[in-house]
């Protein structure tokens, strides 16, 4: 039995700027989509991991990614940010075909990812995980490493990262090594790093799995501020609840195909997407992986 | 046993020619495995490019400048060579693709095709007469009793323990850049870098370019000290340096410089004292003069295998950091 889901107020959202899409069907076309996804295939021999015909990722809202296990959420991450290869098919950030690229080229197109189980660089000082994820950094040439003129510009980047640590309540871990961090505190660097690298758009792998209730409303709350400061969020989750609480927009993937996409009221009520998680897992839309 | 004149002798082989060059092909290693986590058994290819690059070259009547950039460029071409080639590989395919590339290397320098150039197995001599007609100290012994050194092992000391300083303070820069940072970022998880826009190839094939550099000034330095043999390049030339590495203290900048001169010290001490000990009867007819040579070898395991119980960080490593879970 999936644990029992918090009782859930339809939170009002933070106001959207943005205007969603008229329609609820599989592949509709969005207003102002920053990632696009066309005749996206992955396929392992004859299986097909990934095999979706239209998808678009609307700028500035938050989407949630949902599916049962195996449904190809992670491989799709994978596809889309250069970390696994494609077999057919194309994405599209904002206007740039990116599929073909290296997976860092599309980072520093501006589309961030994390990882679905946390990665600290553990024998890197907290400080030193933040700045290392900036743009920005100057001495991080080579030919540069000798000049004077990187220190200075470095301050600007441990203001910034301050300001972030600050922000995710890690500043007073600032110059430990990151491996002596907690498994919450963890997942809030990754995120923190993350945003230091001052993404359009963030891609967030599981970013509750294993985090406390309390923990997990911290993170919901950043994910809601990401979307406040302009960056486009899309994040794969399992627990229906946190999807309920940030998303604006619900597309639920299985056997790697996109069989639902609408607001989470609308998605939680199609027949389809319940076909989907109790056919394929007894324990329904929890989030055991 | 003449306690004195062991220690004596092992304090001379710790701070002489050979033990400089460990501590600079030390810190080239440092640099690709300690910061950039690359397994590279094949460091000794950049010692022997170096050398083969200097004195072939020299032999012909280059100058020196000239022989000492073609050692570095040699050294930079090989690396170059064997880094595209070896590190899109996963790490511990690296590991394989050095070792047998520094065993191809010795193999090819060495064979009778190449003798016309490298000498075969004869290897090249008389070619450092330019580096020692520079030498400022007449001819002598310097030093206080034992403790001495000839004029041409004190000319080679000057310049080696000069590179050294220069190479200290080179490599501490780099590695406390935003460069050096990168470097270690990606040691300790190459996906989480390259998800933060960090071209990972490029920078592991400039810290390991560099640190083939750091390799060749050694190699010059030793094929100045001891002519250039082919069989003294072989792999075990590595693991010495990764053993004085480990001494040291992997990712500290000076940690190859004092492990170098720890190993040279302890290796000629344990000699000394093996040679001593048998010679006086100690162990009856058990062990001959001819046992010293591999019993230092075991005696200096052992005290790898103490280090690495009891001070895995070795002498400047932080304890903290070297048991910290990496994955």
């Amino acid at each position: 039995m999936p644990p029992e889901a918090m009782p859930v107020e339809a939170t009002p959202l933070e106001a959207t700027s943005a205007v969603l899409p008229a329609e609820s069907r599989p592949g509709v076309s969005k207003p102002n989509p920053i990632l696009t996804a066309r005749g996206l295939v992955r396929s392992f021999g004859a299986f097909k991991a990934v095999d979706i015909q239209n998808l678009e990722i609307q700028q500035g809202v938050i989407t949630a990614l949902i599916g049962p296990n195996g449904a190809g959420k992670t491989t799709f991450f994978n596809l889309a940010t250069g970390f696994d290869d494609t077999s057919e098919g194309s994405c599209w950030f904002q206007d740039q075909r990116i599929t073909g690229l290296h997976n860092y080229q599309i980072a520093r197109l501006g589309a961030v990812r994390t990882f679905q189980n946390t990665r600290a660089l553990t024998r890197l000082t907290v400080m030193e995980n933040m700045l290392f994820a900036s743009q920005q950094q100057f001495g991080e040439r080579l030919h540069r490493v000798y000049g004077a003129k990187w220190r200075r510009k470095e301050q600007k980047e441990k203001e910034r990262a301050r300001e972030l640590l600050d922000r995710f309540a890690l500043t007073h871990m600032a110059d430990e090594f990151a491996g002596t961090l907690s498994g919450g505190q963890r997942k809030l660097l990754e995120m923190a790093r993350a945003l230091m690298a001052e993404p359009t758009m963030v891609l967030l792998d599981e970013p509750l799995a294993g985090v406390n209730p309390a923990l997990g409303e911290t993170i919901l709350e950043h994910i809601l501020a990401l979307k406040a400061g302009g960056t486009t969020v899309l994040f794969i989750e399992h627990d229906m609840s946190a999807v309920r609480k940030v998303s604006d927009w619900v597309i639920c993937l299985a056997e790697g195909r996109v069989i639902a996409e609408g607001t989470h009221g609308e998605v939680g009520q199609n027949q389809l997407v319940l076909d989907a998680y109790l056919g394929s897992t007894r324990g329904g839309m929890s989030d055991d992986e | 046993m003449d306690w004195i004149g062991i220690t004596v002798a092992a304090l001379r082989a710790s701070v002489g020619p050979v033990a400089v060059a460990y501590a600079l092909a030390g810190l080239g290693l440092n640099l690709q495995f300690g910061y950039a986590g690359l397994w590279n058994y094949g460091h000794v290819v950049a010692v022997a490019a170096g050398a083969y690059g200097a004195a072939i070259p020299l032999e012909a009547g280059a100058t020196l400048m000239v022989g000492v950039l073609c050692g570095v460029a040699a050294a930079l071409v090989v690396s170059l060579f064997l880094g595209v080639a070896a590190l899109r590989l996963r790490l511990d395919y690296l590991a394989i693709a050095t070792i047998a590339f520094g065993e191809i290397f010795r193999q090819v320098v060495r064979s009778n095709w190449a003798e016309p150039v490298t000498g075969g197995v004869f290897g090249i001599q008389q070619f450092a007469r330019d580096f020692f007609d520079l030498n400022p100290i007449s001819e002598g012994r310097y030093g206080w009793g034992d403790f001495s050194f000839d004029h041409r092992s004190l000319w080679l000391m000057i310049v080696g323990w000069t590179l050294i300083v220069i190479g200290v303070l080179a490599m501490y820069m780099l590695v406390h850049s935003p460069w050096g940072r990168t470097v270690r970022a990606i040691r300790e998880d190459e996906q989480v870098a390259r998800s933060l826009g960090k071209n990972v190839f490029f920078v592991r094939l400039q810290s390991f370019m560099i640190g083939s550099v750091f390799g060749a000034f050694a190699g010059v330095l030793l094929a100045f000290a001891n002519n250039v043999n082919p069989d003294f390049y072989s792999l075990i030339l590595t693991f010495w340096v990764y053993t004085a590495l480990l001494i040291g203290g992997i990712g500290r900048v000076l940690g190859p410089v004092v492990g170098a001169v720890v190993f040279w010290f302890l290796f000629q001490w344990f000699d000394g004292f093996m040679q001593s000990s048998i010679a006086e009867g100690w162990y009856g007819n058990l062990l001959q003069t001819t046992d010293a040579g591999p019993f230092r070898f075991m005696l200096l395991g052992l005290i790898l295998v103490l280090l690495v119980v009891l001070r895995p960080q070795g002498f400047f490593g932080d304890k903290d950091e070297a048991l910290l879970d990496a994955s």
